[in-house]
Parts: structure tokens; C-alpha cells; sequence
């Protein structure tokens, strides 16, 4: 018996499309399949979803709440993998809804390059619909490298916090979101009784082959058991008394923004 | 001999133990106090099966038909081949007892397996049609039933085969149901199920030597290339899929060293094994190479390489054609072996969730399992799979430092509104935990803040000291 080839697989799928009449995935018509997040602010922003075979780079803050999300998408169509640098909390990506079972974690040797290495061999075969990696310290030929082995294999590579990294990994990207959390939610009086019920992230897109550079999304990421409406208080209070002033407002835009604008000039 | 090492109780022994008053069913303890010079051996069930096979394999070559029921047992059917009886056996009993083994082999003919088991042990020939009388005589105890139904026969007189079939079967049957039907017509010399052949085990291997012993290897990986299209053509050929590869590395003074690569999805395609088996070569000369070792990548210099497939299947790759293509288990079955033959087997992980008060301990990770994450992905893909996307639900991420970072917290009255200098805006806590408060454990209290920058942080103080566990990203 002659074992099936990718080609025969391929045809395969094809084949059972016709035959279905549907598609499992969205396709733009220059033929790029989009996996849709799930979320239809993002969505939209997208253009229809994330692009298969691609380089995304996340960055600021937030883009960890975001990672999980695209991870919890991936592990709904098929396998996804993780590079882990010591600092992967699998207890949030569960409650993102990332199938664990279907995770891949790899630890390898905290160095840069052993973690780029693993990036490498687990997106080359493309058996895993999404590869997470915190972002290195590495050259940009490796980042361009790793970027062309997605757009082959049909694997996505999600490069977290990809501005710590420098301009390397932000140019090879094919798609870059800038992440920031916006204000944090807080549940309940000042003290023991209080909890942090969420925050809210602002995503604005950075390039991108279809969406509008420029444009923005509002995501609010909330903790499990978090009531709605208003039990929660979205803008801070000092644990002192006293409520947050415009001039601190201020303050924060204008730290976030500082923090933008060097990834503009990074990248 | 003793079924095991430690606490064994004796399963078989010689006439000679027997005459010293040892008995089986005794113990290690009272064999050896019963026999103080006899040996006692320790029974090795693996290793019995093993020679067991070895003597199956030659006696192929009396029948094609073999049926081995256990170790030490076998049933060949003897029919079509062109020569007597009387020659048929003596060549078995010489097949059987070639060394190295020479095991004392007792052979019988006969035209059921039970009048051949009976055969056997007086090593003659039961010419056909005489079954029944030679059974006839023969204890009741050959048919081997269960030791109830045998005390019940023999209380009502009944000790030979004979006198069972002196029985009307209908009255028999009546007593002690269906199953006498069976007793008595396998005592009769009558035996309707058809002889069940064991599976015949077609060694898939190849083997190369090179011309000059190799330290390389790249010339040993070259030499494997070849061995693999060969092995793979050959179980093309076969129509079955290999499951484990061992590829054996014959060192130039005779030692040898032995690499096993698991495939958890069989496979029959030649660059999918040879991916695995690099990966495990080559991540093998890497571990060597961590640890340092000054000697050669691979021991010695190689001068043979010889590559077998131990695990061979059959059937093929199951596709479904009402839902999405999985990922190809090859294709993850090679990446898997990569990252294993670059980092080692322990990086691959699956993580998962526990309770625990503390963050920190609220995951572990364990062995990741390929196969069960292949299959669970074979069963949620298609429409329950977009609906799955539809519930997703964005959660706050806790990023937690590999190391708690020691921080300086400023208090108003008691309650932290400082980071190292950074304003609080917001701070909910303390959550005491006192985890191995049995052992001396620390107590700790643990607060969520949010600065005046819009970071938001996992802080924690333990005893006089602060420290900044992670950070919601």
C-alpha cells in the first residue's frame, strides 16, 4: 500500500470541500486563508482574521490577554505550540479557553537562540496552527528566516511583546498590533474585598496587508465570575481616598503614548 | 525454579529436586531449605518467549501452518506435504531440538489437537480413524476442564475419556451444559474449530557496512539515507507501516550501540523515518556533547550500520471526509522528534491546571502526548469548532517573573501605595496564604495593584520583605 503524500492529502481536503460545500476558514480573494479570532471588534480590524502563514508581532501591554485569545482559536481548529522562557502562565491561557491538552510547551535552554531554534522546529512542518514565542534578542536575518518558514509551512508564528526584541523581529512581521491596557477594572470596595475584574485593551494596527494602518479595537478582558454593569469601577481610585484626576489621566496616556512612539521609531 | 527473585514460589523443577522433597507451590525459602544443594533458578517469561519464537521461526520451515497457544506448545498442520508420517515427525523433533537450544522435543501425529497432545506424549503416531480408541484410554484430566466440572465427573465414576463418551451427549449436556457437547466430542476424536496460524513475523530490516571505519556523522547518516528507502520500499511492498525503527551502530571492535525511535502514527514514508532517525542520531551526539564527554560523538568508530523496523502494522491512514484535515501526525511526529533530538525528551510538555492558593502553584507540567492530542483534535474540528471560536472569552493574563522580583513598597496606614516609587492607583488585597504552616512555611500576603502608569502587578509580602511576582500583560 502506497502511503498518502502531502499532494494526495491536499487534494484530499480539497476534494471533501467540493463535496461539503463549505469552507472551515474564511478566504480573501488573493487566496490568503484568514482564521476569524472570534471577536468581532478584532475581526474587523483584521479584514475577516488572522492570516495562516504569517509573522505576528504583538506588542505593549496586553498582548499576553491577546496571545491567549489567538492561542484558544488555534487549539480549536487543531494543535498549537508554546516556546516557553520560564514565564508562561498556563492557569490564564486556560481561562482564555486554550485547550491545554492541545498546547505544545516547550522548554528549551532560556538563551535566545535555543528559543528561536525551537520557534524554527516547531513552525517548519506546519502541524501546528499557531507557535507562541516571546520575543529575542536576535538577529534580523533569523526573524526573516523564521518569517519565510511560516509563509511555506502555513503555520503562524505569534511573537509576544515583540518591541522588547528591538526593530528585528517588527520588520519581517506581517502583521504588527500594538497592545495597550487602557484602565484597569476593579470589583468591589478598596481592600480584601476588592478584586481586579479585568481590564480593557486598546489593539491598534501597525501593518497589515488588507486592514487600515491606524485603526483601533477596544477588547475587555474580564476575570471568570465577574458580575456586569456597575459593581465595577473602571476608573482607578487611590486605596487612600481620592479619585484619579485628569493630570494623572494625562500622565498615563502620555506614558503609553511615549511607550508607542518608541516602537514607531523601533520599527 | 521460582517464578520470581524475591518471595518466589517454585513453578517447575527436575525429578532430582523432586526426590529431595521439593514440591511446586513451595517457597523460595523452603525449596532451598528442602534441597540445600540444589540450584534454584529464577524464571525469565521474556526471555522464555523469546527462545520459544526462535524455535517457531525453524519450525516454519516444517509447516506453513503453525498454532502456539503457549510457550512450549505448538500445533502444525501437516497436510499436502509429500512425505510419511513417521518421516514428518522425526523431522520436526529434529527441527525442534537444533541447538542451541536442544530442547528434549516430544512430538506427536495425530488428526485433532488433543489426540495429538496425547500423541505426543507418548511421542507416537494416532493413524486417522482411530482417534476415539486411542483417546479412549486416556485420563480424564487431558481435557483439561475446570476443576469443579472435573471433581463432579469423577465422583460419578468417570476417569477416562472413554467412559465419558460411553455417556450420551444430549444426557451430558443436560447436567452440565453446552459446554459437554464440546468435551465430548473432543473426546469422541471430533474437533471442528479450524487451526488458528500464528502471525507470521517478516523481519523488515537492512544493514550496510562501510569501508573504512567512521567517526562521522554525516557518512553515517549518509549510509542511513540508502538503509531507509530500502526499508521503506520494503514495507511498501508489504503493504504495512512502521511503528519503531532501531537502528544499530556495529563498532569497529565488535561492541555495538543501539538508538530505538518510536513513531507514535506508523508510517511507511521513507523521509518522514529517516527525519526521525537523524533526529534521535544527532540529538544523541548533542546530549554527548552537553555532558562534555571527551570520547568520540558516538563511542568508537562505526563500521556497520544496520537499521530494522521492530514494529510493523498494518492499515492505513484513516481521513474523514466531513470535517477540516488535522495536522499530518507524520509531519508532527517528525517535529516532535526534532525538538526531542534538540533539547531532549523532557522539553516536550503538555501543561496543565491545578488548585492551589498560590498562583505559582496552580499549574504543572507533564509528558505531552501526541496521540491523544492527534485524536482530540480529530474530534472537535468543523462546525463544533467554530462554535467553540464563538465562546472565547478574553481573560487578564498573570506574566509571572521566573524569579519574585524584591521590590521597595511604600505603606499609608498599613495598606501599600508605592511600588519602587511608582504611585498606586489602585490596590486590592492582602489574601493571606500559609502553605506548609506544618513545615515552618512562610505565610504571605498577596495584593493586585495597578500603578499610576496603568501597569497593573501581582505583589506579594513576606515577612518584613516585598517582592513583585508578575505582571498582568
Amino acid at each position: 500500500m502506497e502511503p498518502l503524500t502531502l499532494d494526495r492529502r491536499s487534494a484530499f481536503h480539497d476534494l471533501r470541500l467540493r463535496l461539503a460545500g463549505r469552507e472551515g476558514f474564511a478566504r480573501r480573494a488573493d487566496g490568503e486563508r484568514l482564521h476569524p479570532v472570534g471577536l468581532p471588534d478584532l475581526d474587523r480590524l483584521l479584514a475577516g482574521g488572522v492570516p495562516a502563514g504569517t509573522l505576528i508581532a504583538l506588542e505593549g501591554g496586553g498582548a499576553w490577554s491577546l496571545a491567549a485569545v489567538l492561542l484558544a482559536g488555534a487549539t480549536a481548529r487543531g494543535l498549537a505550540a508554546a516556546v516557553d522562557d520560564g514565564s508562561l502562565y498556563p492557569p490564564a491561557l486556560a481561562a482564555a479557553g486554550v485547550d491545554l491538552g492541545r498546547l505544545l510547551v516547550i522548554h528549551p535552554p532560556r538563551e535566545a537562540l535555543a528559543q528561536a531554534r525551537a520557534a524554527d522546529l516547531l513552525v517548519r512542518p506546519g502541524s501546528f496552527a499557531l507557535v507562541a514565542l516571546a520575543a529575542q534578542p536576535v538577529a534580523h536575518s533569523l526573524w526573516q528566516r523564521l518569517a519565510a518558514l511560516c509563509e511555506s509551512s502555513g503555520s503562524s508564528l505569534l511573537v509576544v511583546d515583540a518591541a522588547s526584541a528591538g526593530p528585528q523581529a517588527a520588520s519581517p512581521a506581517g502583521m504588527r498590533l500594538r497592545c495597550e491596557i487602557e484602565e484597569g477594572l476593579w470589583e468591589g470596595p478598596p481592600g480584601h474585598l476588592c478584586r481586579l475584574a479585568g481590564y480593557r485593551v486598546r489593539v491598534v494596527l501597525r501593518k497589515h496587508r488588507q486592514g487600515r494602518i491606524g485603526a483601533e479595537a477596544l477588547i475587555e478582558v474580564r476575570c471568570e465570575g465577574v458580575s456586569d454593569g456597575d459593581s465595577l469601577r473602571p476608573h482607578p481610585i487611590l486605596s487612600g481616598g481620592g479619585r484619579l484626576g485628569d493630570a494623572r489621566r494625562e500622565q498615563r496616556r502620555a506614558v503609553a503614548a511615549a511607550g508607542a512612539s518608541g516602537a514607531v521609531g523601533g520599527g | 525454579m521460582v517464578d520470581k527473585p524475591q518471595r518466589g514460589r517454585v513453578v517447575a523443577l527436575s525429578p532430582g529436586a523432586h526426590a529431595l522433597g521439593v514440591r511446586v507451590g513451595m517457597s523460595h525459602v523452603q525449596a532451598a531449605a528442602a534441597a540445600p544443594e540444589a540450584e534454584i533458578l529464577v524464571h525469565d517469561a521474556a526471555a522464555v518467549q523469546r527462545r520459544w519464537e526462535e524455535v517457531l521461526e525453524r519450525l516454519d520451515a516444517a509447516s506453513p501452518a503453525i498454532e502456539s497457544p503457549r510457550a512450549g506448545l505448538a500445533y502444525m498442520d501437516l497436510r499436502g506435504i509429500p512425505l510419511t508420517l513417521e518421516e514428518q515427525r522425526v523431522r520436526i523433533a529434529r527441527l525442534a531440538s537444533t541447538p542451541p537450544e536442544r530442547l528434549p522435543a516430544r512430538v506427536g501425529i495425530a488428526s485433532t489437537r488433543l489426540a495429538a497432545f496425547a500423541a505426543a506424549r507418548e511421542q507416537c503416531i494416532v493413524e486417522p480413524r482411530e482417534e476415539a480408541a486411542f483417546l479412549g484410554a486416556q485420563t480424564l484430566r487431558l481435557l483439561g476442564l475446570p476443576r469443579e466440572e472435573h471433581e463432579r465427573l469423577t465422583v460419578l465414576g468417570i476417569r477416562r475419556l472413554g467412559e465419558l463418551t460411553a455417556l450420551p451427549a444430549g444426557a451430558l449436556a443436560r447436567r452440565f451444559g453446552t459446554p459437554a457437547l464440546r468435551w465430548h466430542a473432543l473426546a469422541r476424536g471430533e474437533d471442528r474449530e479450524p487451526l488458528r496460524p500464528r502471525p507470521r513475523r517478516a523481519a523488515i530490516a537492512a544493514s550496510a557496512q562501510a569501508e573504512a571505519p567512521t567517526e562521522h556523522v554525516e557518512a553515517i547518516l549518509f549510509a542511513v539515507r540508502g538503509l531507509i528507502d530500502r526499508l521503506a520500499a520494503d514495507l511498501q511492498r508489504a503493504g504495512r507501516r512502521c511503528a519503531r525503527v532501531e537502528l544499530t551502530l556495529e563498532h569497529e571492535r565488535g561492541g555495538e550501540r543501539r538508538l530505538r525511535c518510536e513513531v507514535a502514527s506508523p508510517t511507511a514514508r521513507a523521509e518522514v523515518l529517516f527525519a526521525l532517525v537523524r533526529a534521535r542520531l544527532e540529538g544523541a551526539v548533542e546530549a554527548e556533547a552537553r555532558e562534555g564527554s571527551d570520547a568520540p560523538p558516538l563511542g568508537e568508530a562505526v563500521s556497520g550500520v544496520r537499521l530494522e523496523a521492530t514494529r510493523v502494522e498494518g492499515g492505513g491512514i484513516p481521513l474523514s471526509l466531513l470535517s477540516e484535515p488535522g495536522p499530518d501526525p507524520e509531519a508532527l511526529q517528525t517535529a516532535l522528534a526534532r525538538v526531542a533530538g534538540a533539547f531532549g525528551e523532557a522539553s516536550l510538555h503538555r501543561a496543565e491546571v491545578r488548585e492551589a492558593f498560590r498562583p505559582e502553584g496552580r499549574f504543572a507540567y507533564a509528558p505531552f502526548d501526541a496521540g491523544g492530542a492527534l485524536e482530540s483534535a480529530g474530534r472537535r474540528r468543523g462546525a463544533s469548532a467554530r462554535a467553540d471560536d464563538r465562546a472565547l472569552r478574553p481573560a487578564p493574563h498573570l506574566r509571572l517573573l521566573r524569579e519574585p522580583r524584591e521590590a521597595a513598597v511604600r505603606l499609608r496606614r498599613g495598606v501599600p501605595c508605592a511600588v519602587d516609587g511608582e504611585e498606586l492607583v489602585e490596590v486590592a488585597g492582602p489574601w493571606r496564604t500559609d502553605e506548609r504552616w506544618w513545615s515552618g512555611g512562610a505565610e504571605r500576603d498577596d495584593y493586585d495593584v495597578q500603578t499610576g502608569a496603568g501597569e497593573i502587578l501581582r505583589i506579594a509580602r513576606a515577612g518584613a520583605r516585598w517582592y513583585v511576582l508578575g505582571s498582568y500583560a
